[in-house]
């Protein structure tokens, strides 16, 4: 494997130097391009008092190709399934190597305050989401705090 | 009502220096204690100090406000009160924005000068605080309930309150108006309860702006109180009468103009509406009108005009610049700066323009009377030249301008501007002193009032608007050796003996006018502002019409200013008779801030005259430099230009304002009579322009005959033919490549519709056509990429001939491709301008590897990245089927060949950044591969040479010649085809300093040196090479009145010999079309100001022809 990239290193630096509020990424001993990710619940949303955990990985062709991302906390989103992959436009074709780990973890957290059911990938969330919204966000807070730590906030 | 503190300073003259105060400093400045401590204690000691040498017929409290006024200073109120007739009222008056504007003139008292107050005659008692003017009946609601509350004949008192309600969002209004405003007018019992409210909108507004402004006093008396019940008792919202009493108060009366309106600091002109003194002068204004008509009161005497304007109620300026800015909004398409830079004859400020037959027209009833002048003859034995005969006549004209008609100075003559009124005598006042003031002068265009009589000011100057070339110069000159010195007799009017020609000093007994901000009289000075090329052309013009020592004069410019305001009023320093300075200088050194008051000498001394040169640069009455012109003293004014009205009639406004030729100096009544109905294309408006005009101008043309039918300056023939060229087989192929891209483009263009946005776009193709018929050399690039699978056969990027970064391609590409304006078009220009001024690239880092910049490109969105960054990023879209785009802002598509190299070109190439904006080929020297054989010529070169050799041989080069070209690249590439060539040469263009342009024209003039090139654009202005008598125009302009300045600087006065000019054509080529457009320019006759969509549809067809 060749060198980790002068970007990967730069980029881990500053998000560890310069912290996102609610965000917290930290790459893994073994590999360094493998990071564990903590998201707070956003407040004001169903998932607001939850931490939740998430895999960032980079592939080799980062930054051409974008960051693979997953939630490892379940999670009631209509733009989450439940294998925990998700649906942003910004990890598919709306890349850009102008993009970074910040950018896409802040867009995931705005994802959470902002759910968009009318995405094509709609699974029964979604559905649920459009039918009996109130509901549907109830259940989303039940299963924050049922499996979202909410506990201990990310420490930096 | 408070009183702000009053400086005496300003209007007492006690000067701390002067010997008669000195003796007493030291005894006072034993009283002076620290105001800051205890400083009750003190201010009683020293009011008792104050009246024991005062007396005690002055009341305690007047001496009170004295010492306030003097700030506390013993010694300044005691030489206050001595040296004046210090009038008591003066001290509780406050007009403080008169005295900000003072504040920078310290005092000056020369004891051997008196000082007359120009216009005015001084009230001098004054006894009275308030004077009745009318009263009026209004109803209110009662917001009381109960009995007795209320007896008629209480005294009733009015307060008013705003409010504000919510924003309303307005397009580009003042922040002002974008606030809903709504007044409660209350009225209240002595005691002030709050009885009700008057509900009356029009009486609220008047009353509650009345009181702001601090113009009237109200006492109300209840009238009735309508309801059914019996007197005693009063009800809710109970309709109530009262009587309102309105008194006028004698601080609402002026000394000085209120606000910010006044004549030579117009704000309200300079600064459009909306600024909020204009507002509240505005309302000031309409309320006293307002309430002139509650009351019933009518001018005594008033201008036909004012009434008109009454009738037709408009005086209210506001509405019409309201009106005026609507109609703009709707017309203005913002979205298109193109429009702007290209379409320069539809500036929107100033409305539309004016077409050559219209000028034609203005300029002919100006020059109808001019025939006839009588001649004067200049001082002989102080003025070296003989003037010819037409000059003779502009001297007399001149100085019968400056001297003040006799006729035009009778105290009975009210300004047009202003209205008197009378009071109305009331019982009450029958108390007072018949001495008392009788009238009232109200102005209702800026709502000024004034107890003084309002006399007409007299504009002593006018325009000299003699075409180029025919010696404005030395008319000018001539008039400042007649009159050297101003002559008084003493009814204060300045009546010149135009044959005595010896200025004598002994008959200087006061200066003509000392302005009431004291200025320093420079009582024979002439302040001349030119432009910067023409500065030294002036200095020496002077010293070679002057005999020897009789005329002085100095340059103000640059470093070695030197004039000290300190050492001038200390009368150390000689004032000079002539003072040249540029307009540079003068809106330097200007500050039109209160805060700020201009400390620059120029601006502190009053000149005996001013004179602008070229003076349509102040067209804009709104740019600094013409507000530093209008503030500039001077009772006589003159401008000079060549063309007075350039493209619009407010072209003229500036001079008139400048001019100070009243009423039309006035912007208000400038607009009422002559801008709006000319816009509203009202052919009568023409007509007042003439009027207008016909005092004050005087224009001569080079082909106008005098009164025995001869012309009345005989220069030299001028021929001016075109030679046909046509182009060798390889240029006629390169042209015609380039041609026919542009066409296709052109075409495009056309059908998307969008032909009039991307007219840069356009421009730019049109440019490098151009330039292939100068020589293909200009217009091709070394390093384009002029392959087939570049859709655009042609070099599209920002890179010009050599290769090298352009900024203005740059600039040009960004336009028309991403012409929309959003706010990442900040970034861009801000990139751009970094650009330009070189910015260090290699500090930055690349978005894609974070690294610093290697092989830096900037994509068209000015973002910036590695070149193999960006590469790789093209790839990777490529494979996923995309194109290529930003990766910062996804702008795209992008091809490799849109990138522009920054990182070391930059560095390189610093100084070839041209900014030359009609030339996009480089302007130092083009570096040719050598290994290209001898440049060869191209058709204009050799034509080119092939005159000169004949110049040469035939003539033995006795005939100078000038070389005009646009393209500095072209200059360059004759400049090389001359030196092979052994001729010898000089240059001149738009990057030389203003001293090696000197030494270039002095090197012309000497032998051995016969040929001058120069740009077309740098030549323009002010220039005399009457040395050559030959000259070579190389490349045609859009505009023939372009090319006709340049061949005036050789054919004009001094030119002795015939003068040959010859246009350089390339057959069936662009030239060609470019020539005809000319021709058509020339001649249309556009009626009152085309429409906008007139103007683009002669646009397009311009294009259209250019393409055919």
């Amino acid at each position: 494997m060749a060198a980790l990239p002068k970007r990967i290193i730069k980029e881990t630096e500053r998000l560890i130097a310069d912290a996102v509020p609610g965000i917290s990424a930290r790459p893994h001993e073994d590999n360094l391009r493998y990071f564990d990710v903590d998201i707070t619940g956003p407040e004001q949303s169903p998932f607001e008092g939850g931490v939740f955990k998430l895999e960032l990985f980079l592939p080799e062709e980062y930054p051409m190709a974008p960051p693979k991302v997953r939630f490892l906390t379940k999670i009631y989103h209509p733009n989450i399934d439940k294998l925990g992959r998700i649906c942003l436009d910004i990890l598919k074709d709306k890349w850009s190597p102008a993009l970074q780990i910040r950018t896409v973890l802040l867009s995931i957290q705005a994802l959470l305050s902002a759910p968009n059911p009318d995405d094509p990938l709609a699974n029964d969330v979604a559905q649920h989401w459009k039918d009996n919204e109130p509901e549907a966000i109830a259940k989303a807070r039940e299963w924050t705090q049922k499996y979202a730590e909410n506990l201990v906030p990310p420490q930096e | 009502m408070s009183y702000d503190s009053y400086d005496f300073r300003n209007n007492f003259y006690s000067n701390a220096e002067s010997s008669t105060s000195s003796s007493n400093s030291s005894f006072f400045d034993t009283f002076i204690v620290d105001d800051k401590s205890n400083s009750n204690f003190t201010s009683d000691y020293k009011l008792r100090e104050l009246q024991s040498f005062i007396g005690s017929e002055v009341s305690l409290t007047d001496l009170k406000n004295l010492l306030n006024a003097s700030s506390g200073d013993l010694q300044k109120a005691i030489n206050s009160y001595y040296d004046n007739n210090m009038n008591k009222e003066n001290l509780v008056m406050s007009t403080p924005t008169s005295l900000r504007r003072n504040a920078n003139s310290t005092n000056y008292h020369s004891p051997d000068i008196e000082v007359p107050r120009k216009k005015s005659r001084k009230n001098v008692t004054r006894d009275w605080q308030r004077k009745y003017i009318g009263s009026i009946v209004v109803s209110g609601q009662s917001v009381i309930e109960g009995e007795q509350l209320i007896n008629l004949k209480d005294k009733i008192t009015f307060e008013s309150q705003v409010y504000f309600q919510k924003p309303i969002r307005g397009r580009k209004r003042s922040k002002l108006q974008s606030c809903w405003q709504s007044t409660v007018l209350k009225f209240k019992s002595a005691n002030g309860t709050q009885l009700g409210v008057i509900n009356d909108n029009r009486i609220s507004f008047m009353v509650s702006n009345l009181l702001d402004a601090g113009v009237c006093e109200f006492e109300g008396q209840i009238l009735l109180i309508g309801n059914e019940n019996s007197d005693e008792r009063i009800e809710f919202n109970d309709e109530v009468f009262i009587e309102m009493k309105i008194y006028i108060l004698y601080a609402a009366f002026s000394r000085e103009p209120i606000f910010t309106i006044s004549r030579e600091n117009n704000r309200a002109i300079s600064n459009g509406p909306g600024s909020v003194a204009d507002h509240k002068a505005n309302d000031r204004k309409n309320a006293i009108l307002s309430m002139f008509e509650q009351c019933g009161m009518k001018a005594r005497q008033s201008s036909v005009l004012t009434q008109e304007h009454k009738q037709a109620g408009t005086l209210d300026a506001e509405k019409i610049e309201e009106h005026f800015q609507n109609e703009r909004w709707t017309g203005f398409n913002s979205a298109s700066s193109i429009q702007q830079n290209f379409f320069p004859n539809n500036d929107e400020e100033g409305g539309p323009n004016m077409s050559d037959q219209q000028l034609n027209a203005l300029y002919e009833k100006a020059q109808m009377a001019d025939m006839n002048i009588p001649e004067a003859e200049p001082p002989a034995h102080t003025f070296l030249y003989n003037l010819r005969r037409y000059q003779k006549q502009a001297l007399h004209w001149m100085l019968s301008k400056e001297t003040l008609d006799p006729n035009q100075t009778t105290p009975t003559s009210l300004h047009p501007l202003w209205e008197e009124y009378e009071f109305p005598v009331q019982m009450e006042d029958m108390t007072e002193d018949s001495n008392s003031n009788k009238f009232f002068y109200f102005n209702p265009y800026t709502g000024e009032l004034s107890l003084d009589f309002q006399k007409v000011d007299q504009c002593r100057g006018g325009i000299l608007a003699d075409e180029m070339g025919l010696g404005k110069t030395i008319e000018i000159l001539s008039l400042i050796h007649s009159v050297k010195y101003p002559t008084i007799d003493p009814d204060q009017c300045d009546i010149v003996d135009l044959t005595d020609d010896k200025p004598s000093t002994s008959k200087i007994r006061r200066p003509v006018s000392l302005s009431t901000y004291e200025a320093y009289p420079a009582i024979k000075t002439t302040l001349i502002v030119c432009p910067m090329s023409l500065l030294s052309q002036w200095r020496d013009e002077v010293n070679n019409v002057s005999a020897q020592n009789t005329m002085s004069v100095e340059v103000y410019y640059g470093k070695r200013r030197n004039w000290d305001l300190k050492a001038i009023r200390a009368r150390k320093v000689d004032l000079p008779d002539v003072l040249v300075t540029t307009y540079g200088v003068l809106m330097s050194e200007f500050s039109d801030e209160e805060n700020k008051p201009a400390t620059s000498p120029l601006f502190n001394v009053e000149f005996l005259r001013v004179v602008l040169d070229e003076a349509h640069s102040i067209k804009s009455r709104s740019t600094k430099t013409a507000k530093a012109c209008y503030a500039l003293r001077a009772e006589r004014r003159w401008a000079l230009t060549g063309t007075p009205i350039q493209n619009r009639l407010e072209d003229i406004f500036s001079l008139v304002h400048f001019l100070r030729h009243e009423p039309w100096s006035n912007f208000q009544f400038w607009k009422k009579y002559i801008q709006t109905p000319f816009e509203k294309k009202d052919l009568r408006a023409l007509g007042v322009v003439q009027g207008v005009l016909e005092p004050l101008v005087l224009r001569r043309t080079k082909n106008m005959r005098d009164i025995n039918g001869q012309p009345i300056i005989d220069l030299p023939s001028k021929d001016v033919e075109i030679e046909y060229l046509d182009f060798s087989p390889e240029e006629q192929d390169i042209y015609d490549s380039i041609y026919t891209h542009s066409k296709t483009k052109f075409n495009y263009f056309c059908q998307a519709g969008s032909i009039l946005s991307h007219y840069a776009h356009i421009f730019q193709l049109l440019v490098r056509l151009r330039q292939v018929c100068d020589h293909p050399i200009l217009a091709i690039s070394k390093h384009a990429v002029v392959e087939d699978d570049d859709e655009e056969g042609i070099n599209n990027s920002a890179f010009d001939e050599e290769g090298n970064l352009n900024i203005d391609r740059l600039i040009e590409r960004f336009m028309t491709n991403y012409g929309e304006r959003d706010h990442s078009a900040n970034y861009q220009i801000e990139m751009l301008e970094k650009l330009k001024y070189g910015d260090d690239f290699s500090s930055r880092e690349c978005p894609i590897c974070y690294d610093n910049l290697v092989n830096g490109v900037l994509m068209p969105c000015m973002h910036s990245a590695c070149r193999q960054c960006i590469m790789e990023y093209f790839q990777s879209q490529e494979l996923l089927g995309k194109s290529g785009q930003c990766p910062v802002c996804r702008r795209g598509p992008i091809t490799e060949n849109d990138l522009l190299d920054i990182s070391k070109r930059i560095d390189n190439n610093n100084e070839k950044i041209t900014s030359d904006a009609s030339s996009s080929a480089n302007n130092n020297n083009t570096e040719f591969d050598d290994d290209d054989a001898s440049l060869k010529l191209s058709a204009k070169l050799g034509a080119l040479l092939r005159n000169l050799n004949n110049l040469r041989q035939e003539n033995k080069m006795t005939e100078k010649c000038v070389i005009f070209s646009q393209f500095t690249s072209m200059l360059d590439l004759i400049g090389d085809v001359l030196t092979k060539e052994n001729f010898s040469f000089v240059r001149l263009d738009g990057t030389q300093q203003q001293s090696d342009r000197e030494r270039v024209l002095r090197d012309f003039k000497k032998p051995g040196i016969d040929i001058i090139l120069i740009s077309l654009r740098a030549g323009g202005v002010g220039l005399n090479l009457t040395a050559a008598s030959r000259a070579f125009l190389m490349d045609p302009w859009w505009n023939s009145s372009i090319e006709d300045q340049a061949i005036d600087r050789v054919h004009r006065i001094g030119q002795k010999r015939e003068v040959r000019v010859t246009r350089f054509i390339i057959r069936n080529s662009i030239e060609e079309k470019m020539l005809s457009i000319q021709k058509r320019k020339n001649a249309i006759a556009c009626g009152l100001g085309m429409s906008k969509d007139e103007l683009k549809a002669h646009r397009l067809e311009d294009l259209r022809e250019l393409f055919s």
